[in-house]
């Protein structure tokens, strides 16, 4: 009887253990359902979006990705003028850089060169009004966003921000007849040292300020964006 | 009086036929080259032994070439051969075939340079003009047999160790274009020891294998899609069109630890459909070195990743550069991108001003993945630099050949789809006294 009774019991339970596991089986099937519900949902809303939507989401994707990707590597800076994001990158220059020792060997007409990075890249939406130069869009891009490369220019009585159309050139490769605008910066030497090249840029109403500190050298120009 | 008659109708026809046969061969005759009597060239004497030389390598089944990785046609046998003989002259003319993209700047620079000189261009146009003839096999030269057929089918001879993934795996018949990684672990009995490595054969298992990678992570060290780090400490090579495989010079080697993974990132590309699926095992070989290497290779890039190539780009150049510290010495180059890039550059800037090219690639293509490996190493005095160039082109036009949207921008990334700039260079240091294994980099980690 003992025997008998344990092995009911015993049964009793692999029922309710089977019952259990056809439950299991059962909500999987049906989170399965929901998930292939909603992905085909989600799906059709896409669709529904229309391919505007999906190439503004697109863009915002790759926007993430490609700061996502600069992190490792460069130093941002980014900043709106009502909703328009301008971003400004610099490599992660050290002040004990050759690159950066070679700033008080510049004479006039002296263009930086930096070996250790990718040039300064500055990336905008529409055309950079400064006060002495209006930056054209240099690519034909479907976004409508331009990029350039910055350069640091030593003149006669200070420094000059030189605009290239070739935006994604190594700090070696300047190439002069890519040159597409020229503006004069404001030079200051500050108290508080930036011990790596550190682009900045602030925005009050609607115009901007961009800033480039490094060392107790610091860079500055004002800009608006064109239209605004 | 009806023989003369008889007699001229027979004569003229006999002018007749030899009129045509006159005009048939009068423009391979006036085209012909002057040193050699067009009508005797043949397979056998003149063109086989420039075939064998300079295109069977690739044009013959698919197997033990070239890690397998092979051209359409066979082109062993005259009876192959011959249907292609207009498109042979034409491509020997046009220098597509065989195929190498260095300009003449770097002639006799690398390994494996593969060009035809104009006295062999002439004999393969003018046997092609005259007929494209057998002639007697007895006047076939002796030719050396294929390096590898001597040992299993590796070119580089008997392997040291053979690693390839633990199953085969099958590439689906509804598959059109796949990249998948398989990773195994070397086990006590493959690799008992740390040991240094000369060389890599890679060979393929299938024709649709469209490229294939390999990378080494030490143990406990974590996979990861590093940009330097990967490239600085696990790159081991690819082979794709056109790559052959590699030994670096005497004194030279790379470390591959005891209990390494070796990860196979491959790219399947093929017609999907019924019966199109096929195993693949692909594998690779290595090439131990006895001898504690004088030099520690590394594999490197000078890449750029932090690029963005506009929309509608006719031209985007994208740079990079790298600055020796030390005497180094270079051994290779290997310019990698994907659709959108067209033209590749090294350029070196020597720490005096003086400059020089290293290698132009006037059209890329990244089809052919060639690695330019130098038969006398470079030597770049302390302060040297390295820079590398490539230009993308992101236009309806070549978005249309290559299968891309050109209204897209486009920023570094793995996929086919995203692109890449890495400059890979394969050097070593001139003095490396000591060859202990050097820690894998940890900077520009991604994953
Ligand atoms: C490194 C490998 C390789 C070598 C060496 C090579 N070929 Fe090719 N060949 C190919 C591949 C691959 C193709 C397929 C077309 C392509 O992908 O560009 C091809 C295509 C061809 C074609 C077809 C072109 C067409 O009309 O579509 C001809 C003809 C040809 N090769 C002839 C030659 C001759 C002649 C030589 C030697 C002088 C040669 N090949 C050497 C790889 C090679």
């Amino acid at each position: 009887m003992e025997n008998i009774k344990r092995t009911s019991q015993c049964s009793d339970r692999l029922e309710r253990q089977r019952r259990i596991e056809w439950g299991l089986r059962l909500l999987q099937v049906c989170v399965a359902l929901l998930l292939l519900g909603t992905a085909s949902f989600a799906q059709q809303s896409v669709r529904r979006a229309g391919e505007e939507r999906d190439a503004e989401a697109e863009e915002r994707r790759q926007r993430a990705l490609s700061q996502l990707l600069l992190r490792p590597t460069r130093n941002l800076a980014s900043a709106k003028i009502q909703d328009d994001e301008i971003l400004l990158h610099t490599g992660k220059l050290e002040v004990e850089t050759v690159d950066f020792s070679t700033i008080d060997t510049l004479t006039s007409g002296d263009v930086q060169i930096i070996t250790k990075a990718a040039a300064s890249k500055l990336i905008a939406p529409r055309p950079l009004v400064f006060a002495d130069a209006t930056v054209q869009p240099s690519s034909k891009g479907g976004s409508g966003r331009s990029s350039y490369s910055v350069w640091l220019k030593r003149t006669e009585d200070g420094w000059n921000l030189v605009f290239n159309r070739e935006a994604d050139v190594w700090g070696t490769q300047r190439d002069p007849a890519m040159d597409i605008a020229e503006t004069t910066l404001t030079h200051q030497t500050v108290e508080t040292s930036a011990p790596q090249l550190k682009p900045s840029l602030t925005v009050s109403d609607s115009a901007g300020l961009l800033e480039l500190h490094w060392g107790n050298h610091r860079w500055s120009a004002e800009f608006t964006l064109e239209g605004n | 009086m009806t023989t003369p008659s008889a007699h001229s109708n027979r004569c003229s026809g006999v002018l007749a036929v030899m009129a045509i046969a006159l005009v048939w061969s009068w423009p391979a005759a006036v085209g012909a080259s002057s040193s050699n009597d067009e009508a005797s060239l043949t397979y056998f004497k003149d063109v086989k032994s420039i075939l064998r030389m300079n295109c069977e390598t690739c044009h013959r089944p698919v197997g033990q070439n070239q890690g397998g990785i092979s051209a359409p046609m066979s082109l062993q046998t005259y009876e192959e051969v011959r249907p292609w003989a207009k498109a042979i002259a034409r491509a020997v003319e046009s220098k597509a075939m065989p195929p190498w993209f260095a300009t003449s700047h770097t002639k006799g620079h690398f390994y494996g340079e593969r060009v035809l000189d104009q006295a062999q261009i002439e004999t393969v146009l003018a046997w092609v003009q005259s007929g494209a003839k057998a002639g007697n096999p007895d006047d076939a030269p002796e030719l050396p047999p294929f390096a590898e057929e001597a040992s299993d089918g590796w070119t580089l001879g008997k392997p040291d160790l053979v690693a390839t993934f633990d199953e085969p795996y099958f590439v689906a018949d509804d598959i059109e274009d796949l990249n998948i990684s398989f990773e195994v672990t070397l086990t006590e009995e493959q690799l008992p020891k740390d040991r240094w490595f000369q060389g890599v054969e890679f060979r393929v298992g299938g024709r649709d294998v469209h490229h294939m990678c390999a990378s080494a992570y030490a143990p406990g060290e974590k996979r990861s899609f590093s940009v330097k780090g990967a490239f600085a400490s696990n790159g081991i090579g690819c082979i794709a069109l056109g790559a052959e495989p590699t030994m670096l010079p005497e004194g030279f080697a790379q470390l591959l630890q005891k209990g390494s993974r070796i990860s196979f990132s491959m790219h399947y590309n093929k017609e999907a459909g019924p019966g199109t699926g096929f195993t693949d095992q692909s594998k690779l070989a290595f090439y131990f070195t006895d001898a504690p290497p004088k030099h520690k290779a590394v594999y490197d890039a000078v890449g750029n990743t932090s690029f963005e190539i506009p929309p509608q780009e006719e031209r985007w150049r994208v740079g990079a550069a790298k600055t020796f510290e030390q005497d180094t010495y270079l051994i290779a180059m290997w310019p990698h991108a994907h659709l959108r890039a067209v033209a590749a550059k090294y350029e070196l800037f020597y720490p005096d001003g003086r400059s020089e090219l290293l290698l132009d690639v006037p059209e890329y293509d990244q089809e052919w993945q060639t690695t330019y490996r130098y038969k006398e190493l470079k030597l770049l005095p302390a302060g040297s630099r390295i820079e590398a160039s490539m230009w993308f082109e992101n236009t309806p036009k070549r978005g249309a050949e290559r299968g891309f949207d050109p209204d897209r921008a486009i920023v570094f990334g793995p996929d086919t789809r995203d692109e890449m700039m890495l400059g890979f260079i394969n050097w070593a240091p001139v003095a490396s006294h000591e060859a202990a294994p050097e820690a894998a980099p940890s900077d520009t980690r991604l994953d």
